[in-house]
């Protein structure tokens, strides 16, 4: 058995562990769903057939099941833990993949969970752009937690200070704060280019310009051509794009039409 | 013959009006181009395509003018992906994989051009297989499927999903079957479609409608290419000197028992639910392969096997808009994107679809693959330039674009926690080879599965007989149990022993 196999095997037991125990505790939920004593509109019925709870229960015993077979396979295949493994996980865990991987995880979770809702949305993803490119572009960590490092702080900001949703879309100091990430990511992207490679690499002198340039033109397609709801329509940009939109270019493009 | 002639007529009608509609340019030429631009572009996929312009066009325009935008995509994406499997050996899309084998050694030839020429006119034929195979198929099924009741809406569906997990699954089927299971249990959520009961809600409102299908789509398929693409770092691709590209009408007309074979296969897989290009385009290869005079050029530049998998992966369209269509089973993972799609339109597929939608889409496919060679043949050049754009620029614009479009369909801020959870545990599911489409296949149809199978329950007042009475409903039924049966270890040695030993190539 190669290396690999046995290291997906090694995956597949605790994945099955898991898989047991989300099954099981699914399983348990559904208990409160009737199952001898079905509820059609809003009346007892007796009939267990007619219970809501049938196909979860199917479902999830299947998946009981599955896992059960999947940990057999697991265990044959040479992927029961021993003590050794351990520090192969914690080798695992220092290897700068995994590194990048959790940089890049905590980006996204930055992004969707505390800007997308608080900031700007326009604003929000040139920081988030400028920082998966910046972080990703030359493969290098530092560069990838210094990016972090920029979107943790306006994220952490807006999550703290405006944490509950009734607070979204009113202050704007946390788009500031954002703004000032984006402009602060720029300029330290392009001092340590510059400072690594002796001169400005190619793809920096351009892609500041399209992290900012995309989500602004996405977001003024999608509500004024698309007319799809867009996040954060209160956003320290968007509110003066709307504002100019209905109160200086449409009259302007009305009055033209008459 | 009846059939048929009335199909062409109305399919005739419907190709007429929407040629003479300047509307159709305006939404087709920018959506083939996207799509082809996606499928060029490595670690972007036709899927992707299909579920970011859903979002962008969620139900706000008419869903005769979106369907031209998103089955211009798709079209365009699936052929697409042949760039740089052919100049430079990174298939664009999984569809496009098998294409490589032969491509890029013609490139390595200097025959890249012949190349892409050969894949232009062969995708364009066998588009046009899979949509006449669509027209006639779609017909002759929408007779039969008005027997179809519950028990059969109900094991169809389960059918769809295991076949999906198993032909899907790249190490254990098991796990093709587990993430079909997930799919499954996550279209539990919500009130249930029979007495409205909620359902593992946990309290929150949003759970009470259960898991969006477009915020699902966006994190099953979006974020994990994200991820991947990020952590493999930047990819500039450079493009050989490829000559001429312009069809080579004699070798065509030379293989066109292979082109025809393949385009047939295409079909045939793609109708398969949940399966789709992809296998397409392995499968004719692999036959194509074994049924050459000249197996030894596979894989050194045989026309042959470049033929093979991009006339089956372009044929796929039709046959996996089949089942879509007459069942509301998603023959491909674009397909269910476009399902999603249909959705949110109000457009239930099934028995009951009305007719000229699907004359309408049938010349989509028509209008969609014309542009798409002209395209191929005359701005082919400035498509392979996209292909020196690195990974580490492109991707955050999809995110921005997955983001907002995720957003826009309905949900709001909460269809972005669902696609970004979504994401992150499918990218690890990947990552430990379990197939993705079988989830989404499952979230998909678990709807169906649950409504129709307790439905089943309710008429019968809980007599399971309904499931092997019925004898559509006992196909059915043996399908499942002969697909279990056969994927089991204990058969499958039983049969490896029956079985004589084939040469070693043969299985290949």
């Amino acid at each position: 058995m190669t290396d690999d196999k046995r290291s997906l095997r090694q995956k597949d037991f605790w994945t099955a562990i898991a898989l047991m125990a989300a099954s099981l505790g699914l399983l348990f939920k559904t208990l409160e769903i009737p199952l001898f004593q079905a509820r059609a509109a809003g009346v007892a019925d007796g009939k267990w057939y007619n219970s809501a709870a049938i196909v979860p229960y199917m479902v999830f015993g299947l998946l009981l099941v599955l896992s059960v077979s999947l940990l057999v396979i697991a265990i044959r295949g040479d992927g029961l833990p021993t003590r050794d493994d351990l520090e192969k996980i914690v080798a695992q865990a220092r290897a700068p993949i995994f590194q990048k991987f959790c940089i890049i995880c905590l980006m996204l979770l930055a992004y969707i969970f505390a800007l997308v809702p608080r900031v700007d949305f326009t604003l929000a993803t040139a920081l988030v752009m400028m920082a998966l490119t910046y972080g990703f572009y030359e493969g290098r960590i530092r560069p990838a937690i210094l990016s972090l490092l920029l979107v943790m702080v306006p994220a952490a900001y807006a999550l703290l200070v405006h944490f509950p949703s009734e607070q979204w879309a009113k202050p704007h100091d946390d788009d500031i704060v954002t703004l000032v990430g984006f402009v602060i990511l720029v300029a330290m992207a392009l001092v340590e280019a510059v400072r690594t490679h002796g001169s400005l690499p190619g793809y920096l002198r351009y892609v500041p310009i399209i992290s900012f340039l995309t989500p602004l033109l996405l977001v003024i397609a999608m509500a004024f051509g698309f007319h799809q709801n867009v996040p954060n329509r209160t956003g320290l940009l968007f509110s003066q794009i709307e504002y100019h939109y209905y109160v200086t270019l449409k009259p302007l493009l009305d009055g033209r039409k008459d | 013959m009846d059939l048929i002639a009335s199909q062409m007529t109305g399919f005739a009608y419907s190709l007429a009006q929407l040629i003479i509609d300047p509307i159709t340019y305006l939404y087709l030429l920018p959506a083939v181009a996207l799509g082809i631009i996606f499928g060029a572009l490595p670690g972007l996929t036709a899927t992707l395509a299909v579920t970011i312009l859903t979002g962008f066009f969620g139900n706000k325009f008419p869903l005769e003018y979106s369907l031209i935008a998103l089955i211009g995509a798709y079209v365009g994406a699936i052929y697409g992906g042949s760039y740089p499997s052919i100049l430079v050996n990174i298939p664009g899309t999984a569809a496009s994989a098998a294409t490589a084998m032969d491509g890029y050694p013609l490139t390595k030839q200097g025959r890249g051009g012949e190349a892409l020429g050969l894949t232009t006119t062969a995708s364009f034929i066998g588009t046009l297989i899979g949509t006449f195979c669509l027209l006639v198929g779609v017909g002759l099924l929408l007779m039969i499927s008005q027997s179809i009741a519950s028990p059969e809406k109900a094991l169809l569906a389960l059918f769809g999903i295991l076949v999906s997990g198993t032909l899907m699954s790249q190490d254990l089927v098991i796990k093709g079957w587990i993430a079909g299971l997930l799919g499954l249990g996550m279209a539990m959520v919500g009130l249930d479609p029979l007495l409205s009961e909620p359902r593992y809600t946990f309290g929150w409102a949003y759970l009470l409608s259960g898991f969006q299908v477009v915020p699902v789509l966006m994190g099953a398929f979006a974020i994990p290419q994200i991820i991947s693409g990020l952590l493999e770092g930047t990819l500039i691709s450079k493009v050989r000197e490829i000559g001429p590209i312009i069809p080579n009408w004699r070798t065509i007309g030379q293989r066109m028992p292979t082109i025809a074979r393949s385009g047939a296969l295409g079909v045939g897989i793609g109708a398969l639910p949940g399966v789709g290009e992809d296998v397409a385009g392995w499968v004719s290869y692999g036959i194509g392969k074994n049924l050459s005079k000249e197996k030894e050029k596979f894989g050194k530049g045989a026309i042959d096997g470049l033929l093979s998998s991009e006339t089956a992966n372009n044929a796929a369209i039709g046959g996996a808009l089949i089942p879509l269509l007459v069942l509301g089973i998603p023959g491909s993972p674009p397909a269910a994107a476009l399902l999603g799609a249909l959705m949110i339109n109000n457009v239930i597929p099934g028995p009951n679809i009305d007719p000229n939608l699907i004359l309408h889409i049938v010349s989509i496919l028509v209008m969609a693959s014309a542009i798409m060679f002209l395209m191929g043949l005359f701005t082919a050049r400035a498509f392979i330039h996209v292909l020196k754009i690195p990974q580490s620029i492109f991707l955050p614009v999809v995110l921005a674009l997955t983001t907002i479009g995720s957003f826009s369909v309905g949900g709001g801020i909460n269809d972005l926690f669902l696609m970004i959870v979504v994401g992150i545990i499918s990218f690890a599911l990947i990552e430990m080879k379990y197939p993705i489409a079988p989830l989404v296949i499952g979230v998909i149809l678990g709807g169906l599965f649950d409504e129709s199978f307790r439905r089943t329950l309710l008429i019968s007042d809980g007599d399971l007989s309904g499931f092997f009475t019925r004898p559509a409903a006992a196909i059915l039924l043996a399908c499942n149990v002969l697909l279990i049966l056969s994927q089991l270890p204990m058969v499958r040695r039983l049969f490896q022993r029956r079985t004589p030993v084939l040469e070693p190539d043969a299985g290949k």
